[in-house]
């Protein structure tokens, strides 16, 4: 489903070049749970950007199910972002003026999809992760989790493949974190979703298929304490 | 993204932030109200200017009389005598009315107060050609010869009124050393660019008297009312002709009405243009100002914007929708301006006495510059947020 094959990025600092990171190559199949794991600056953060598309300069191969990501123009990039991948972040970053329905429906918007369609298929998204008694609460009238919640309908919207998750629970408590994996892995056993998780949280990488560790650029095999 | 989904956000952004779409739709709504506002004073000014220019028809033409050599004292060449004016008339078929008038400046008082104001010599026809009306009594006529009878502009009786009241007729006004009866006030002149004095401040007088008043007194105005429809440069060609047959070293002037039209038309226009210049100074002022608020509300909104940009927004969908942001409060703030300015001309028309009357043209145009001025002032910050890396779009706080 995603593979990176010796991806290096670079950036300049001045008269430096300083590469954070150093010939990644990674392999994520269809339908696994897999969890990125490192210290700050290691360079996770950088691969997820990568593998969201918010970052196209990089050199080194990346593959999107079957498409090869290179050379692509803005609108291209975006409408993968929109169709193709599902975002989750850490402080949710929901839109603070928009109710949870119309935050859900956001995605919708960018992909020409009637209002009619879009208020429907919104309130069904959130039906499905029981938020439907939300749908007229706006961000700051609801809890970190239900935020959360509403986020994930957002990610799931527009029926991508591939969810990522940057520190999903990195601003939750430890048992609404709980409950947000929980949800999480429910996508991922039910809807079949390929999901990535970006965390510090050894409990959640525990719960992923499989924790790929970065440590400076690069991926290792071993276990570090973080 | 159709067009619907963008505007339907557009109104959703600005509502959400209401003060700040208030404050820069104050700028533009002055600015645009001061641009209808004054464009729309200069077209009242220029239309009533030329309704009372018109109502003395156009088919004057004024003739002025000067000696040919600049430097030659009075006496060389010969004048134009008050005989002369009936043989033109009786020469040139086209010519309707003809009048003859001098000017001239005599101490006027009465009751031994000083009066302001000129004298005119003239005859019956002037007020035939000028379309004078009376308040009271008669003004001059043929019958009257040199005879020591005066008419009285409004503002000249207005001045004799206060020294007494009542009925002016009959009254003794003396001008020079002479005494003069009046015989008539006339009722409010309108302006005229045929006259050289205004005859609401002149004491009128028998033309054959006035050249009596003065050895100075001369005809050196002549004023023609031309046939309808007949060809004005060839009346000015005859009337030239028959004057230098009976006159001799003078030059004469023409002046036509549709000259005067013309020269009038484009003073005004470069008024109204000044005018309209003056009032873009404020909508260009309000159209930074639009440009301020932009840009404070992309940097406010970059998080926004990286929400948008990594759920699918193209960076050409963040543009338009800083643009059509700025377009729409542009063209809120143009509409209300619009209507403020035909109000404020309104009040202008009012309080100048000018009849009122509500052009097409300054709103439309105020309208449309108001809404360009959204397109260009909301360019720089749109293109600014479109191009925000998503990423350090997404980290900002």
């Amino acid at each position: 489903m995603i593979k990176l094959v010796d991806v290096r990025k670079q950036y300049k600092a001045g008269e430096d070049i300083i590469e954070i990171l150093h010939g990644v190559s990674l392999e994520v199949k269809e339908g696994e749970l897999v969890a990125i794991m490192g210290p700050s600056g290691s360079g996770k953060s950088t691969i997820m950007n990568i593998i969201g598309l918010l970052d196209w300069k990089f050199s080194g191969d990346y593959y999107l199910g079957d498409k090869k990501i290179a050379g692509l123009y803005d609108a291209e990039l975006a409408s993968i972002r929109n169709r193709e991948i599902g975002f989750v972040f850490q402080s949710f970053f929901l839109l603070p003026n928009f109710t949870a329905a119309q935050n859900v429906a956001l995605p919708l918007i960018y992909a020409g999809v009637s209002a009619n369609e879009r208020k429907e298929r919104a309130l069904a998204a959130l039906n499905k992760i029981g938020m439907q008694h939300l749908a007229d609460r706006r961000p700051h009238e609801m809890s970190g989790g239900q935020q959360q919640r509403v986020a994930i309908a957002r990610s799931l919207i527009a029926d991508p493949k591939v969810v990522l998750a940057d520190e999903p629970t990195g601003a939750l408590d430890s048992k609404t974190s709980q409950e947000i994996m929980d949800l999480i892995k429910a996508l991922n056993k039910n809807d079949k979703k390929t999901i990535i998780i970006v965390t510090h949280d050894l409990k959640v990488g525990k719960q992923c298929d499989r924790i790929i560790f970065v440590k400076d650029g690069d991926i290792t095999d071993k276990l570090e304490e973080f | 993204m159709t067009f619907g989904v963008y505007v339907s956000q557009m109104l959703e952004n600005l509502f959400n932030a209401k003060m700040r779409s208030f404050l820069a739709v104050l700028g533009i709504m002055v600015g645009t109200a001061s641009v209808v506002a004054l464009v729309s004073g200069g077209e009242l000014a220029t239309l009533n200017a030329l309704v009372q220019f018109e109502q003395l028809g156009t088919n004057l033409l004024s003739v002025g009389v000067q000696s040919a050599d600049q430097g030659a004292t009075q006496a060389v060449g010969t004048q134009v005598e008050v005989k002369d004016l009936e043989t033109v008339k009786r020469k040139v078929a086209t010519v309707k009315y003809v009048a003859g008038y001098t000017n001239l400046y005599q101490p006027i008082s009465y009751a031994g107060n000083s009066i302001d104001g000129s004298i005119v010599g003239a005859t019956e026809s002037l007020a035939q050609i000028l379309r004078i009306k009376m308040h009271t009594g008669r003004f001059v006529s043929n019958l009257d010869k040199d005879a020591d009878y005066c008419v009285l502009g409004k503002n000249v009786a207005a001045s004799v009124k206060q020294d007494g009241g009542g009925d002016l007729l009959g009254r003794q006004i003396s001008v020079g050393s002479n005494i003069f009866t009046v015989i008539g006030v006339m009722q409010k002149a309108a302006q005229n660019p045929f006259m050289s004095s205004d005859l609401n401040d002149a004491i009128i007088v028998p033309l054959q008297s006035s050249l009596y008043l003065s050895k100075y007194a001369q005809i050196r105005n002549l004023i023609f009312r031309i046939q309808k429809n007949s060809n004005i440069a060839m009346a000015q060609k005859n009337i030239t002709k028959v004057l230098n047959a009976v006159t001799s070293g003078k030059r004469f002037f023409f002046r036509s009405s549709q000259q005067i039209l013309k020269s009038m038309d484009s003073q005004h226009r470069t008024f109204t243009w000044m005018l309209g210049f003056i009032g873009s100074i404020s909508l260009l002022v309000g159209g930074i100002g639009v440009m301020n608020i932009m840009l404070v509300s992309v940097t406010e909104r970059r998080r926004e914007i990286g929400i948008r940009r990594a759920i699918g927004a193209r960076s050409i969908d963040i543009q338009y929708m800083f643009i059509l942001e700025s377009i729409g409060l542009t063209m809120f703030g143009g509409f209300v301006g619009v209507l403020v300015g035909v109000l404020a001309s309104y009040v202008i028309a009012v309080f100048a006495g000018w009849s009122f009357h509500i052009f097409p043209l300054p709103p439309i145009i105020g309208f449309l510059v108001s809404v360009l001025t959204g397109i260009f002032f909301g360019f720089y910050p749109a293109f600014k947020a479109s191009k925000l890396n998503p990423i350090d779009a997404l980290r900002s706080d």
